[in-house]
């Protein structure tokens, strides 16, 4: 069989610490998985000293940022990005992580080009749309989009579950943020 | 993974005016806490630092201009509150494993500290991270000055009301979470 393609988006800090440890994690299996990662240029400044602390291999680059852009700019933006660039790697599927602009984006984008959608820290919620803002519109919306559903937590699967989400795409896999801590916290032993 | 930047010495030394005395770890800037949230919470830390000299405050301030005018403008005259610039990733962890309890309104942070025993006090009036709640390992404290000011001094004068603050698990993961995700996208679950 050939290895399984997946594009993983990394928009934010909080991205790039929960995510780094699936990128660490596809590249301990070379046969089995190829994949590539895209920065989508959230936050630019502030991601850079986590791309390299954890190695982050980048692949592409989207530079969706802009100064004092509002976010339908940067939604419309990232949107057309993440697109152009799925159309050109034409990956088996996109992976996102929590609920941020570049996780919606990039879910609506690969559900139009029906790529299937793995969602990283899904069923997250306060049912309040204004808390955290604008957040949890975003994780909604990529509920409803995503093909594959990574819930953190039992609680998290069963607020998917209420919300209709077909059972056998959500599964409970832990909060990669630990990974990520631990791994870290060993590193640091002296 | 860069293991010489995890390294636990140069942090304490970088950190060496703390001592070895208490510290409590703050961070803050997400959008809805900016303004009047924000100044509150700064002049509960303000309150807390001139009510006990003894115990140092850290607070690694976002790059964002609005939330560094309020914490500059309430914070920067105090011997014991030291306003970092952002600080990378292992040095993070590092002050998470020093520090004797987290002042934040942080999502990754309420999921990471449990697994350092370490209570959290959120600063938000809503979270979608309940699970550790019930434990009281987390616990959400607002934005009011008065509370905030109450509840952490609390722990800081009650060593038997911190140590039922300490979580014996984290249920946010276990560090295995990117095996499994992994192991779902090899297998093309979606």
């Amino acid at each position: 069989m050939t290895a399984v393609r997946p594009l993983i988006l990394v928009g934010t800090r909080p991205e790039a610490i929960k995510l780094a440890p699936v990128i660490a994690e596809c590249s301990r299996h070379p046969r089995e998985i190829d994949a590539e990662v895209c920065l989508t240029g959230q936050h630019r400044g502030l991601l850079t000293p986590f791309v390299d602390y954890f190695d982050i291999p980048v692949h592409h680059d989207l530079k969706a940022i802009r100064s004092r852009q509002n976010l339908s700019d940067l939604t419309a933006r990232m949107l057309k990005r993440i697109t152009k660039l799925l159309e050109e790697v034409k990956p088996d599927c996109v992976v996102g992580q929590g609920d941020t602009t570049t996780v919606m984006a990039g879910a609506l984008a690969a559900f139009y080009l029906q790529i299937p959608f793995v969602h990283v820290e899904a069923g997250l919620r306060t049912y309040d749309p204004t808390q955290p803002w604008p957040e949890e519109l975003n994780r909604r919306l990529v509920s409803v989009a995503a093909s594959l559903h990574c819930a953190p937590t039992p609680l998290a699967a069963e607020q998917l579950r209420a919300e209709r989400v077909a059972a056998e795409r959500i599964h409970v896999t832990g909060n990669t943020v630990v990974d990520a801590l631990l791994e870290t916290v060993r590193c640091s032993r002296p | 993974m860069k293991r010489e930047q995890g390294r636990a010495r140069p942090w304490s030394k970088k950190h060496a005016r703390l001592g070895d005395r208490r510290m409590v770890l703050v961070t803050g800037h997400r959008r809805e806490s900016l303004g009047a949230g924000l100044e509150a919470v700064c002049l509960a830390i303000r309150d807390l630092a001139e009510r006990r000299p003894e115990v140092e405050f850290v607070y690694p301030v976002h790059l964002n201009p609005s939330v560094g005018e309020t914490v500059n403008r309430v914070l920067s005259d105090l011997p014991n509150v030291h306003l970092l610039r952002p600080v990378a990733y292992p040095e993070f962890v590092w002050l998470m494993t020093r520090c004797h309890l987290i002042l934040t309104d942080s999502g990754g942070i309420q999921e990471e500290a449990p697994s350092l025993r370490k209570p959290v006090l959120v600063t938000r009036n809503t979270t979608e991270r309940t699970e550790a709640l019930e434990g009281k390992a987390v616990e959400l404290v607002g934005t009011d000055r008065a509370h905030i000011v109450e509840v952490v001094d609390g722990l800081l004068g009650d060593d038997v009301a911190y140590a039922r603050r300490q979580a014996d698990e984290n249920p946010y993961g276990d560090g295995r979470a990117a095996e499994r995700i992994v192991r779902l996208i090899r297998s093309r679950a979606w």
